[in-house]
Parts: structure tokens; C-alpha cells; sequence
């Protein structure tokens, strides 16, 4: 935000067009210079996510939670869209009632039994053996073995509940439900106190930041055992979790799901035709499957394929090859590509204002890492009298060439209501179309605004195939993508201090090949996921 | 949609005043009282909001919208206030913020403060439990519009849609209600109780752990922890009731003003999981009367809830900042009547500046609150000093706008407080909503300079509400 205003005093407009670094989610930069080799991020604590949470216990304690019980949970305020973004989580009495009734579940289950009788070798309650019980527990919760003053208030509790008259098995539910609603367990955290300036992370705070990133979940055995030779410090010792991690094909395929889910906001696509299960999966499925099979992101912008149902297959205008996912080649329709899966248009287009601005918005938001500020109070009465004035049969590129007409408007949605010109013939759940409803032709072209493309002017498209071609050639996108992926890997949002190293990030990343597996092994060896600022 | 499912509400009431409250709830009553002599009835603010606003041709009288409000009229004080209005997000957006806090918005969904009734719990009762809830339905373009509770920190908290969702939050699902009375507490319930006790300690001890000088954790991330740590507190006697708190009250039996029904079930109304982007289309199409079977749910329960001090602060909602419940059906008000459309109140009676039509849905909306006003009212319960729960909770209505969207001439009240504010009648066009904030948070003993933390300056002087 500091950046928008500081954009809008010095163009006289807050819609620059160019890119507005994300609010960041530490404390403030202040007004020190960014070195050029940028900075290192603040530290901030991470509350585990719905599904992170239930990975973790299932991978960690054999329990699996079923979907009601997981939808206890309040969802957080996605950053960006992605909902795991430390910055946008707040916690409320909802959030503190779940996860105790979570923990009363957990421990409830056989599984939690199952899990202590296999590792611990004791079954009473003595001293001794709570001491046992809470190591085991506490290291697999926790993440990190447990010392002396992390141990004591549950061998502390143990105790308690045993004085209470409870016996073996009720006094390992009370550890096991402290543990899982404690910090420890519920929060990734990080010694922040320690050092001066910046400070590498620790092999253990490594393991986790690296299992969550590549698995949603807590470190595996492996991890745990290269934390424990302290081989996570040197970056080649990252490099064989990594390839050990990514040939986890049906977990990679889940994270990939995940990202596009919230890249593309369909998590809150309305079902009004029911068609939003097929919208989501097929846009998933498309994403997981390229991710998976190592293509280059940027390339799938124009990649000419698609993957559709039998009835997204008919909206879309092909012939289908049966009810389930099929993939087609609509390469020689000018169609496919990442931003022209039905779910993907859907996504985009779920937001206020209007086909073209939603899209618009999306694309800047989404694909520039641009930001606009919402129009300002006093424009509310001129917006009011532009809409009446339109006419009912006009279409919706009819209304937004009207309103590049109005200097006021023109002031920012001539900064992205162009990129969307050529969506138009794609309804709001991507069925194909020539015409709307009023029978106004729809066409296929628009441009790119200046700002955005990086020239001197704005660069014109014909067609979706030629703006698919300038987004995957433009550095700004490139470095918006590998940004991207770098917040959903490090579950934090990026500020401007870190635009040195995104920037570096993004041409090793396309050096490599633009792969997701090379903005893994760029970013996860890099500084910017290995060091934290050391802050009061 | 007009088909109505009653038995929601009826066996709420008819289950009202038969059950014994259970033993967690008893335990809330016993609670520690933040400050004030025993007897006193605690330190409460309840707002109220409406949206979509009130026309100021009638906001000084009780012969036009504010007609259902008329047996309130001298326990209550009237205000017209300029309303602040922020610059991130559209029209409601830019107010949504603003109400009840008075400071200027951070952003699109971050208000620049709490709430009055956050700085009062804030101030004087840390662990006073909050209660959000209501009907609403437009989320639409910022989920500010939704959000009329907000932490110090500018976050806000979303208010339960579900009235059995807010009978599970208040009378508690963790531990249910027919727990019996301390006294004839089950050996083993009780030991479980315990158990579950020490754990809870065991996990606010973590917490607070990490909020020392000690902690390894810096200010932001600290930050975080003493925000759940403090949402813990919130609800602690709820989810583990220590021996003290079940025995150390002066509420140990059946309190006659704390009877509760079975839980709820919520009428069959259109999805209340739903919510719109657009302003109208999406949004859900519903009879009046299902909206008011609906919110009197809501009203009951917020009443009760204050009665049997389970909540001291939040806010209850008719429909959010700009709101879009497209009501149908005939209603009849004012010697006038209208059919409502089936769309959007907001498209067609303010952009459409219907203001017959619009008065009417303000009837409408008023006859609403008006309902939960008497709820606190009722005088078959009054407090241990004689008072009903109106006359000692300081209760606060508001909306957003005047006329159509116009940040002047936004209609407030104020009622109750324990005698702490003047009632009766009267107007004062001249002041911003900042001045009515800050001289509420007076009455309570806080000189907080509502609005100074942003820079919005005082247009006025609300000093006469003080008593």
C-alpha cells in the first residue's frame, strides 16, 4: 500500500499500471533503502491451514478427519487468493472451539492409540514413562525434538490429570489434546531473536518449511532423519529432499490443485447450473497434469489445450469424447491455454462490475501482480449515472469502450479493461459464444496496456493466440508467475524488499526451463526461503 | 419463496422458560464482574445495525419508519450524524468500516479501530464474551459490509448467519446443556471436567509462554499469539469451566431470568451460506415473513444470551451495508402498502428512489429491531438492581447512509446504559459520528478521542446524551 501511494503522488494517480508490490505480511520496511540484492523476509508465525492441519494428523498420527469435521474450521482471508498466506490469518473463538473439539476427535480415535502403543515403550503412569510420552508425542507434533522446558508442562500435565484419577489412556487424550491446540502445533514457528541482521534457519525449522511447502504437511521420517544429520543446511542436502519429495506424483498433483484453486478463485464460484464440480476439477485436472509432467508455466498460457467433460466439452464448442476429463487439442480454434480452461474463465470472472472488469482486474491482479484500488467514494454518483445512461441491449464491450471514453474512468480501467477484450466470445462459465444476448457480435481482439507490456505504447492483440503469446514473452509476468509460486511455496506474501530477489529467481527459474520442479529447487535453495531476518 | 417452516422458532419458545440453563452457562453468570459493586449488572454495549439507512424526513419522528420503534421513544435518544466515509472500496464498502468505529478504514476490509463495544471490552472486561450475528446476506464487494464487530487491530468478525449456529456459540456445543448443577455433578463428569481443565490450562500457559520477554519470537509474530491466546479467554469458561468458576458464583441455582429452549432448528429459507458479488443478481429471494421468522430467532437468542450474561458485547444485524434480500410479498404499514419486489431493495427502491417504497422496507426493518428491543425489555426479568436488560446493556443503533447513499443524515440511538444517558427524543443534525461514539465511551468512564488515531476531526457536540 506504502508503494500505491507513493505511485499515485508521483503520476498523479493511484492506477500507474505498473507493479504494486503486495502489501507485505512483516513489519514495515520503513524508508531504508532495498539493497540490490533485496532483503531478507521478517519472520511472522504461520497458522497451519485447513488441509495442512489435516494432512498432518493424518500423515503424523494415522487420524483421518472427515470433511465436517475439517469444515469446523473457519477459512482465512486469502492473500492474493492463496487462503495459507500468514498475513491473512486472524484467529477468533470459532477458530479456538474448533480446534478443540478437532483435538477431542483425535485423541478419541483408535489411531491416536495405535500410534503411542507402537512408539512408546511403556503403558502406565508413571513419571518415566509420561516423560517417554510426551518425547514421542511432542517430537512428532512439534516437529523438532522437544527440550527440557518444552517437555516439563506436559509431563507437568500428565501428572495433574493422573492426581485427577485418570488413567493410561485418558492421561494420553489430555497430552495428546494439549499438544495439538498448543503454538507448537498449530503454528509454524521460527527462533526470530536470535543473531544479528539475518539468520539461516535450523535444520529443524528447515524440515518443516520444506515438508510444507512440497508435502501440506508435517516433515516425513526421511526429513526428520537429514534434520537430525543436520543436512539441511547445505544446500545440496535440500536438493535430495527435493527430488525425493517431487517424485511424489499424487502429492504434487494435490498441491498443484491447490494453487489453482486459489490462483483462479474457484474455491467461491457459485453452483447456480451445477456445473461447478466439473468447472473445478477439469481446470485442476488440466493444471496438475502439465505441473506433473515437468511443462514450462509460462508455456501453458498458449499451449492450445484443454480439458473439458462431456458438457464443458459442448459449451466449449467441440465435439466431446465421452462424460469424463478428456484432453483436446483447440489449437487450431485459437483456444486452450491456462487462462482459457472454462474453470479458469469462471474464476476470473466471479467478482463485481461486469465481465470485462472482473477480468480485467484478474488478469492485472493475477498475471501482472498489478494492483488497483477500488474506484473512490466520490466517483459513486458518476458511476450511477453512467450505468443509466447505457443502453439495456448495449454489450459489455460496448459499456467499456464508452468508459475509456470518460477521462475519470479511463484513469484506471484503461489500465486492464483491454487485456479482457478478447475473453468476450467466453461466457461467465466459459461456454463459447459469437453473440450475446442482445445479438451484439463479440470479438476477439484487444490490447495490452503500455504499463503493462513494457513498450512505449499499448501493444494490440487479434486474438486470445496472440495475447497468450505476449503474456508468456512479457518479464513482468514471468517474474509475477515465479512470485506467485514463491508465496504459495513459502506460505508467505512477498513486499517490494524481495523484488531483487524474485526478479533473480524468475530468470533462473526460465534458465532452467520454467518448470514448477525448477521454481522449486531455485527457490527452496535460495536465501529467501533459507534466512529470516533476525527482528525485537 | 414463501413456504415457512414455524417450528423452529415455536419450539424455541415454547422451550423458553421450562429448561434450566446448563451448568457451563451458570458458570459464565458466575464470573468475576469487571468492575462495580455486587449486584451491579455488568459493563455491556450491543450495536445494532441496519443497512441501506433511514430517510431523514422521518428520523425525528415515530409516525414514519421509526413507528414500531415508538414504545422505545423515551428510552431512547436519537441522533442524525454525518457518517465518515472512507476511500478503499465503492459506496458501503467505504461506510462499512466506519460505523461504530468512527476512525477512517485501513483498507477496503480493515477498519481503522475496533468497534465501541471492542474498546469498551477492551477497556474494561478483556474476557467479556462477544457475540456477532444476524441476517445478512450481501457480502458482495468487501466483506466489510458484513462486518460491524472489529478487533483493534482492524479485523473484523463475521457475524453467524444460522440461528442454531448462534445457540451453539453462546449455550455451547463443546459442553452440552443438560449438564447437571454443580451439586449433583456425576463423579466421573466432574473429573472429566477437570481433566479437560488442566488441559486447557496446559494450552493458555503455551500460549502465554510465547508472549514474554523470552519468547523467541518477535513483536508480529507475538502478535498473532496473544490474538489467539486472547480468543481463547474469550471462551474458556465454555470450553472448560474451572472448580471456582461453577462454585465461587453467586449464581448456583436456576436463575429464572436464564431458561433456555432446545436448540433451534433454522427455518427453511433460501441458502444461508450464500452470498453476492453484484449488486442484486445472485442474491437469494425471500418472503418478509421468513425474514422475520429468521431474525426474531436471531433477536431471542441475542436476548437471552445478554440475559443470562453469557455475551456482553458485539453487534446483532438486520442485513449488511448495502444490503441485497430480495424480500417479496405484501406488506402493509403506515396506512400504505407494497409489494416487494423479488429483487434487490437496494436496486429498486434506493437507486431507483422510490422513497414511498423505501420508508416501507425501513417499517419493515424497524418492526425487526423493534423485536429484539422488547426481548431485552421484557420486564418478567430484571437484573439483580430492578432494571431490565435494556435499561442497564447501553444499546446502540446505526446504519450507513441518510437518504440513497448520502453520508449525511445517518440515523443512530441510543438506549439503555444504566443510567448513565439522557432519554427522550431529540436530533442534532450538526455533529459527525465520531462525536456520538466518543461521548457513548464517556458515559462508561473512557476518554478514548474517538476518530483522533486517523485524523477525523469532531463536527459537533454530543455531549447532551450524557445524563
Amino acid at each position: 500500500m506504502r508503494w500505491l501511494v507513493l505511485f499515485g503522488l508521483l503520476l498523479g494517480s493511484a492506477c500507474s499500471g505498473l507493479i504494486m508490490p503486495p502489501a507485505g505480511d512483516g513489519p514495515d520496511d520503513d524508508d531504508e533503502r532495498i539493497p540490490p540484492e533485496g532483503r531478507a523476509l521478517a519472520p511472522l508465525a504461520r497458522r497451519l491451514h485447513p488441509q495442512e492441519y489435516a494432512n498432518t494428523v493424518r500423515d503424523v498420527l494415522g487420524v483421518t478427519l472427515t470433511a465436517d469435521e475439517l469444515a469446523r474450521l473457519p477459512v482465512d482471508r486469502p492473500v492474493r487468493g492463496f487462503a495459507h498466506v500468514a498475513s491473512g490469518q486472524t484467529v477468533l473463538p470459532d477458530h479456538v472451539r474448533a480446534y478443540a473439539a478437532l483435538a477431542d476427535a483425535i485423541v478419541a480415535r483408535p489411531a491416536f492409540a495405535e500410534f503411542l502403543a507402537a512408539r512408546v515403550g511403556c503403558d502406565d503412569t508413571s513419571p518415566a514413562c509420561a516423560r517417554e510420552l510426551v518425547d514421542v508425542l511432542g517430537e512428532a507434533l512439534f516437529r523438532r525434538p522437544l527440550e527440557d522446558a518444552s517437555r516439563a508442562p506436559f509431563v507437568a500435565l500428565h501428572a495433574e490429570v493422573v492426581e485427577l484419577g485418570a488413567d493410561v489412556a485418558e492421561a494420553r487424550a489430555a497430552v495428546g489434546a494439549a499438544m495439538l491446540q498448543s503454538p507448537g502445533f498449530l503454528y509454524l514457528l521460527q527462533d526470530e531473536r536470535t543473531g544479528e541482521g539475518t539468520r539461516a534457519l535450523d535444520d529443524w525449522e528447515m524440515a518443516s518449511q520444506i515438508s510444507y511447502a512440497l508435502r501440506a504437511s508435517a516433515p516425513d521420517e526421511e526429513l526428520r532423519r537429514a534434520a537430525a544429520a543436520g543436512e539441511l543446511q547445505d544446500p545440496a542436502g535440500i536438493e535430495r529432499q527435493i527430488d525425493r519429495l517431487l517424485a511424489d506424483d499424487a502429492r504434487l498433483r494435490e498441491l498443484a490443485a491447490r494453487f489453482l484453486r486459489d490462483w483462479a478463485r474457484l474455491e467461491s464460484l457459485p453452483d447456480d447450473d451445477g456445473l461447478r464440480a466439473e468447472l473445478v476439477d477439469a481446470a485442476s485436472a488440466y493444471y496438475a497434469e502439465r505441473l506433473a509432467r515437468g511443462e514450462d508455466l509460462l508455456g501453458l498460457l498458449g499451449d492450445g489445450q484443454v480439458v473439458l467433460t462431456g458438457e464443458l466439452a459442448r459449451r466449449y464448442g467441440v465435439e466431446s469424447r465421452g462424460e469424463g476429463l478428456e484432453s483436446y487439442d483447440v489449437a487450431e480454434l485459437g483456444r486452450g491455454g491456462l487462462l482459457l480452461q472454462p474453470g479458469v474463465i469462471a474464476g476470473m470472472t466471479n467478482a463485481d462490475g461486469g465481465e470485462i472488469v472482473a477480468r480485467g482486474l484478474f488478469l492485472q491482479t493475477q498475471v501482472f501482480c498489478g494492483e488497483t484500488p477500488d474506484p473512490p467514494a466520490s466517483l459513486q454518483e458518476a458511476i450511477d449515472e453512467f450505468v443509466a445512461e447505457q443502453p439495456a441491449d448495449a454489450s459489455d464491450r460496448q459499456i467499456a469502450e464508452a468508459r475509456l471514453e470518460r477521462a475519470q474512468c479511463a484513469r484506471c480501467h484503461a489500465q486492464f479493461d483491454p487485456l479482457a477484450y478478447g475473453f468476450e466470445r467466453f461466457d461467465h462459465r466459459g461456454a463459447y459464444r459469437t453473440m450475446d444476448e442482445h445479438g451484439n457480435e463479440l470479438g476477439t481482439d484487444g490490447w495490452v496496456p503500455l504499463a503493462l507490456a513494457g513498450e512505449e505504447a499499448d501493444v494490440p492483440y487479434a486474438d486470445l493466440s496472440e495475447l497468450a503469446g505476449l503474456l508468456s514473452g512479457n518479464a513482468r509476468v514471468q517474474r509475477c508467475w515465479t512470485e506467485q509460486q514463491a508465496e504459495m511455496l513459502l506460505g508467505r506474501a512477498l513486499e517490494d524488499a524481495q523484488a531483487p530477489q524474485v526478479a533473480a529467481l524468475s530468470e533462473e527459474v526460465a534458465a532452467a526451463g520454467g518448470t514448477y520442479q525448477d521454481h522449486v529447487r531455485a527457490l527452496l535453495t535460495h536465501d529467501l526461503f533459507r534466512r529470516r531476518q533476525v527482528v525485537e | 419463496m414463501s413456504a415457512k417452516k414455524k417450528s423452529g422458532r415455536r419450539a424455541f419458545l415454547r422451550g423458553a422458560g421450562t429448561v434450566a440453563i446448563g451448568l457451563p452457562f451458570l458458570a459464565e453468570l458466575a464470573k468475576p464482574r469487571a468492575k462495580g459493586a455486587p449486584g451491579d449488572p455488568p459493563e455491556r454495549l450491543v450495536t445494532v445495525f441496519f443497512g441501506l439507512g433511514l430517510d431523514p424526513s422521518w428520523q425525528r419522528d415515530f409516525d414514519g419508519p421509526l413507528q414500531p420503534l415508538a414504545p422505545f421513544a423515551d428510552k431512547m435518544a436519537t441522533f442524525s450524524t454525518s457518517m465518515e466515509q472512507g476511500h478503499a472500496g465503492g459506496a458501503h464498502c467505504n461506510t462499512s468500516t466506519v460505523v461504530f468505529v468512527g476512525e477512517r478504514q485501513r483498507d477496503t476490509n480493515v477498519a481503522g479501530g475496533a468497534s465501541l463495544d471492542q474498546i469498551l471490552r477492551n477497556a474494561v472486561d478483556p474476557g467479556g464474551a462477544t457475540l456477532a450475528s444476524g441476517l445478512w446476506w450481501r457480502r458482495g464487494a468487501c466483506d466489510a459490509q458484513a462486518l460491524r464487530v472489529y478487533n483493534p487491530d482492524g479485523s473484523g468478525r463475521p457475524p453467524i448467519k444460522r440461528p442454531s449456529e448462534v445457540f451453539d456459540t453462546v449455550f455451547g456445543s463443546v459442553m452440552p446443556p443438560d449438564t447437571p448443577p454443580p451439586a449433583m455433578e456425576d463423579p466421573a463428569a466432574r473429573r472429566a471436567r477437570r481433566i479437560r481443565r488442566s488441559v486447557l490450562d496446559t494450552v493458555m500457559e503455551q500460549y502465554r509462554s510465547l508472549q514474554g520477554e523470552r519468547s523467541p519470537l518477535g513483536v508480529e509474530s507475538k502478535r498473532k499469539i496473544t490474538q489467539h491466546l486472547a480468543s481463547i479467554r474469550e471462551i474458556e469458561t465454555q470450553l472448560a469451566p474451572a472448580d471456582e468458576m461453577i462454585e465461587g458464583g453467586e449464581h448456583g441455582e436456576e436463575t429464572p431470568s436464564c431458561m433456555i429452549g432446545e436448540r433451534p432448528r433454522d427455518p427453511d429459507i433460501a441458502d444461508y451460506d450464500r452470498f453476492t458479488y453484484g449488486t442484486g443478481s445472485g442474491a437469494p429471494t425471500i418472503h418478509h415473513e421468513d425474514v422475520r421468522e429468521v431474525f426474531s430467532l436471531h433477536a431471542q437468542l441475542y436476548a437471552l444470551a445478554l440475559r443470562c450474561d453469557l455475551v456482553r458485547f458485539g453487534n446483532l444485524m438486520f442485513e449488511s451495508a448495502g444490503g441485497h434480500m430480495n424480500l417479496e410479498g405484501t406488506y402493509s404499514a403506515l396506512g400504505g402498502s407494497t409489494n416487494f419486489p423479488g429483487d434487490s431493495q437496494h436496486d429498486s427502491y434506493f437507486h431507483g428512489d422510490q422513497p414511498h417504497h423505501a420508508r416501507l422496507y425501513q417499517h419493515f426493518a424497524m418492526s425487526c429491531v423493534a423485536e429484539f428491543l422488547a426481548a431485552l425489555d421484557d420486564p418478567d426479568f430484571r437484573e439483580d438492581n430492578g432494571g431490565t436488560v435494556l435499561e442497564n446493556a447501553t444499546i446502540v443503533l446505526g446504519t450507513e447512509y441518510g437518504w440513497n447513499h448520502s453520508k449525511q443524515d445517518v440515523f443512530h440511538a441510543v438506549l439503555g446504559g444504566r443510567g448513565r444517558f439522557r432519554r427522550g427524543s431529540y436530533v442534532d443534525r450538526h455533529m459527525n459520528c465520531v462525536d456520538l461514539y466518543d461521548t457513548i465511551l464517556q458515559g462508561h468512564g473512557l476518554d478514548v478521542g474517538v476518530g483522533r488515531a486517523t485524523g477525523v476531526e469532531p463536527e459537533g457536540d454530543a455531549s447532551v446524551l450524557l445524563a
